[in-house]
């Protein structure tokens, strides 16, 4: 049984070479650890390695123009709901040019009820754990 | 005594997704999307080329936003900061938009439309491997 287990587990190891070593090498790297626990002040490695990164993707229709709010429920606007995170931090990286872009912010809820929106274009790193947030497209 | 406990907020309401099983986008991506993202060649990862850090401008902290004390960093959100450089984001692009990643690992929910998760999920035995936990 063991040496069968041993040979899926290497069939397993072949997939995963064909599908996001890149994403999964750069997110496990020690120089991206060391810069994103420099940024939250506290040491830091990735959570699990079966979800290395997740990803929302958010398509806008190029019709629509208008200025997006990130009013409380107003959720089918906004790329990923309002929520808390599992996880003591995360680190929120916009991988679109969101310069131009309607949206392309994370907004957080202070316990007072403001919102706090942050944009891109790069990445954030955010201790979401203990507030609510949403992204916005 | 004082409870440690009554000094803490109240937990949070969770509201989770309605969506209860693991479900599939009703709409494909459009197909530009993955077009755009074959371009790049397949390059190994490194730090040196594709790591651009910069550190954020400024942080916003706890304190600051009315949670002073709780989680486990000053540290509430920061500025946004380069990370990647733009090879990288090439790099990371062509392997979401890739025929295996989006065959697998698309899903839906009411939250958000289109979501790609478990990417890395062979990565798993790798790291088990490494760890010895495996042979």
């Amino acid at each position: 049984m063991q040496s069968t287990f041993s040979s899926c587990i290497r069939s397993q190891l072949t997939l995963y070479r064909r599908r996001a070593p890149f994403t999964c090498d750069a997110w496990s790297s020690s120089e991206l650890q060391s810069f994103v626990s420099q940024v939250a002040g506290i040491d830091l490695v990735q959570a699990f390695d079966y979800e290395i990164a997740n990803i929302n993707i958010s398509i806008n229709d190029p019709s629509s123009r208008e200025k997006v709010t990130a009013a409380e429920g107003d959720e089918e606007v906004s790329a990923f709901a309002w929520h808390y995170d599992s996880f003591p931090f995360v680190c929120v990286t916009m991988i679109s040019d969101c310069s131009d872009m309607v949206g392309g912010e994370t907004a957080i809820k202070t316990p007072c009820g403001d919102i706090k929106k942050v944009r891109g274009p790069a990445m954030v790193s955010l201790q979401s754990e203990a507030f609510s947030r949403q992204e916005i497209n | 005594m004082p409870y440690i406990a009554d000094s803490r907020p109240a937990p949070p309401t969770v509201i989770g997704p309605t969506t209860k099983r693991a479900t599939r986008p009703s709409h494909a991506l459009p197909q530009f999307l993955i077009d755009n993202a074959k371009a790049a060649e397949k390059e190994v990862f490194d730090a040196e080329k594709h790591l651009n850090f910069q550190p954020p401008k400024s942080v916003t902290t706890m304190k600051e936003i009315g949670l002073s004390g709780h989680g486990i960093s000053p540290v509430a959100v920061s500025e946004p900061f380069p990370l990647f450089s733009p090879e990288a984001i090439s790099q990371i692009r062509a392997e979401i938009f890739s025929e295996p990643v989006l065959r697998d690992c698309q899903y839906s929910s009411s939250f958000a439309k289109n979501m790609i998760r478990g990417m890395g999920r062979e990565y798993v035995f790798q790291r088990m491997v490494e760890k010895g936990k495996i042979d």
